[in-house]
């Protein structure tokens, strides 16, 4: 228990003074809003796009805020636990860890504490951000951070996965780079799922992310209360299970996936006899 | 705390094998018997690939012998590492320490997992880091850096300290500063196991020395002895400004001669008695009207004791 708080703590501290890390949970989804703030747009629940606002319809502002959020969670914990680990894998820092009494799983918990907790102030930043830039947030931000919570275990978990399996810090970042792009234009983040052909909608309805940025938006722009999302919240806890199972069949504190040994030949020099002494240059 | 009499170190019938690229197996420890007595600084010397690692990453309790036994302080690698691993320190080769953390946090924070952890400050003072410890490990120097990490493997006060390869790609003044910081721990009290392959380090540096190469014992003294056991292992060298056409092999104790021509032309003369040589040398540069320039007479070092036994130099 103490080595957990202890662990979490040296990980919040790191986080903060990590600038990748803040890149990926604040920098890049505010700077997506900013974006987004610049047109006036409004959108239906079709996908319906349309200039200026219209009384049907949704401001396109407030329908993207929570997909911003969903991505700035997902950014920064399956793209950035993914990254840290695998780099404390090639620096062997893992290692290093392994040599010590500390327990993998106080390490484990100390690692997901910390991005958890991070990522609340994440989510209350990038609510301000879009109410400053002029969205409207109608629902409890405190059901938000559980819903984020809750999503951040099954991205934690499938960035564990990711580390288990790359043995460099690139391989993590592109194979976690990889997984997120389905997970960010599949999934409702920018555009309304009901403007997907029917196969592609199934396939995105039952991704991680979905439920997330769909109960999200139903409490941002409906006010929903949580008692109220019970499919999203069952397809949250589903994933939760499934991505920890995955990591945990992933994930190894030790050695890397493919260990490659140096060993080198060494040529051998022998004694040679007495000779006559002939230089050679 | 264990009396004297256990070992430090027991290794026993140690093989540690591994897949090969070809897709057979190869012996990285291939049947490793030594014992490392408490207190002592204890080198394992030879080449890359001659299982120094290997065998330190057993004991260290971070990999498992494929057969045999190996025990630190009396206690089994594999069943008792987690008791171990309070009352050892381990440095490993690479840095593998938090980027974003000051020394000081580390030092903290490693100190944590331990049921025994000393002062972070009062560690960092002791190896003259006391004015970085809000520095983090990128802002040391090579020299630093490896001063840390020795550091940081003191934080449980332990009782056997694994050092790999501490003083590779340190500059000369780095390497002899991080000696004093060996000699210093181990001064304490505390028994030291390193790993090298400079013949001059572990001749210098180290109690003991067991040559490794090929993941076999090849020899296994104090320094001293293992070069005093030595048939020869002199070297004579000089230099001439041009080559020399007149033999050299017919002089008395010559056992091999290594001629390099760089601007002047250098002889290196392996010979078994320099007192017989030397003389009939003189001799010999008088008949051919020749200046030896730069004559030195050096006492064989582990770097011969290895060419003796295996056949091979230690660092090719």
């Amino acid at each position: 228990m103490r080595q957990t708080i202890d662990l979490t703590r040296a990980s919040v501290r790191m986080l903060l003074r990590d600038s990748e890390a803040f890149f990926l949970a604040a920098l890049a989804p505010i700077l997506f809003l900013l974006v987004f703030s610049l047109y006036d747009l409004s959108i239906t629940a079709g996908g319906d796009l349309a200039p200026g606002a219209d009384s049907g319809a949704i401001d396109y502002f407030d329908f993207v805020l929570p997909g911003m959020l969903a991505m700035g969670l997902m950014n920064f914990t399956m793209v950035g636990i993914a990254g840290s680990i695998a780099r404390y894998r090639e620096t062997q820092v893992l290692r290093r860890l392994t040599a010590t009494p500390v327990s993998p799983m106080a390490f484990i918990a100390g690692q997901v504490l910390a991005r958890l907790g991070v990522s609340v102030f994440q989510v209350l930043l990038l609510l301000a951000t879009g109410v400053l830039l002029g969205g409207t947030v109608v629902g409890n931000p405190l059901s938000v951070i559980a819903l984020a919570v809750l999503g951040n275990l099954t991205f934690l978990a499938l960035g564990f996965a990711v580390a288990g399996r790359a043995p460099t810090v690139d391989a993590a970042n592109n194979l976690a780079g990889l997984a997120t792009l389905p997970l960010m234009f599949l999934s409702g983040m920018f555009f309304p799922l009901a403007a997907l052909p029917g196969g592609v909608r199934v396939f995105a309805e039952w991704l991680p992310i979905t439920p997330l940025i769909e109960g999200m938006r139903a409490i941002a722009l409906e006010g929903t209360s949580l008692t109220a999302l019970g499919s999203e919240l069952s397809l949250l806890g589903g994933w939760v299970v499934l991505s920890f199972a995955l990591a945990r069949l992933s994930f190894r504190m030790g050695a890397a996936p493919v260990r490659q040994r140096r060993h080198r030949a060494r040529p051998s020099v022998t004694r040679e006899p007495a000779t006559e002494a002939v230089p050679t240059a | 705390m264990s009396t004297t009499h256990t070992p430090a170190v027991a290794v026993r019938d140690l093989v540690r094998t591994y897949p090969s690229p070809d897709g057979g197996t190869f012996d990285a420890v291939a049947g490793l018997s030594f014992e490392v007595r408490q207190g002592e600084i204890f080198a394992l010397l030879g080449p890359n690939g001659a299982g120094k690692t290997t065998t330190l990453e057993i004991l260290e309790g971070l990999g498992r012998p494929t057969s045999g036994r190996a025990s630190v302080l009396g206690l089994d690698t594999v069943r008792d590492r987690d008791a171990l691993q309070h009352r050892i320190g381990v440095q490993l080769q690479a840095s593998a320490y938090f980027e974003l953390l000051t020394l000081r946090e580390i030092l903290r924070l490693f100190g944590s997992f331990y049921a025994t952890r000393r002062d972070p400050d009062e560690l960092l003072e002791a190896v003259g880091l006391g004015a970085k410890r809000d520095a983090r490990i990128g802002q040391l120097s090579g020299g630093q850096a490896q001063r840390f990490s020795i550091v940081a493997a003191l934080v449980n006060d332990p009782e056997v300290v694994f050092l790999d390869e501490p003083t590779t790609g340190l500059d000369p003044q780095s390497r002899r500063n991080l000696w004093e910081l060996v000699r210093t721990v181990n001064a304490e009290g505390r028994t030291v196991v390193l790993t090298t392959h400079y013949m001059e380090e572990a001749e210098v540096l180290s109690d003991r020395v067991a040559i490794l190469d090929h993941g076999r014992l090849v020899a296994l003294d104090t320094p001293a002895a293992l070069i005093g056991a030595l048939d020869g292992g002199h070297h004579v060298r000089f230099a001439t400004p041009e080559p020399v056409r007149a033999p050299l092999n017919g002089l008395p104790g010559v056992e091999a001669v290594t001629v390099r021509i760089n601007g002047h032309t250098t002889y290196d003369l392996a010979v078994t008695d320099p007192s017989r040589t030397v003389p009939a040398l003189f001799a010999w540069a008088v008949d051919n009207d020749l200046v030896l320039d730069d004559l030195q007479v050096a006492a064989p070092t582990l770097e011969d004791v290895f060419l003796a036994r295996t056949g091979s130099r230690l660092r090719a």
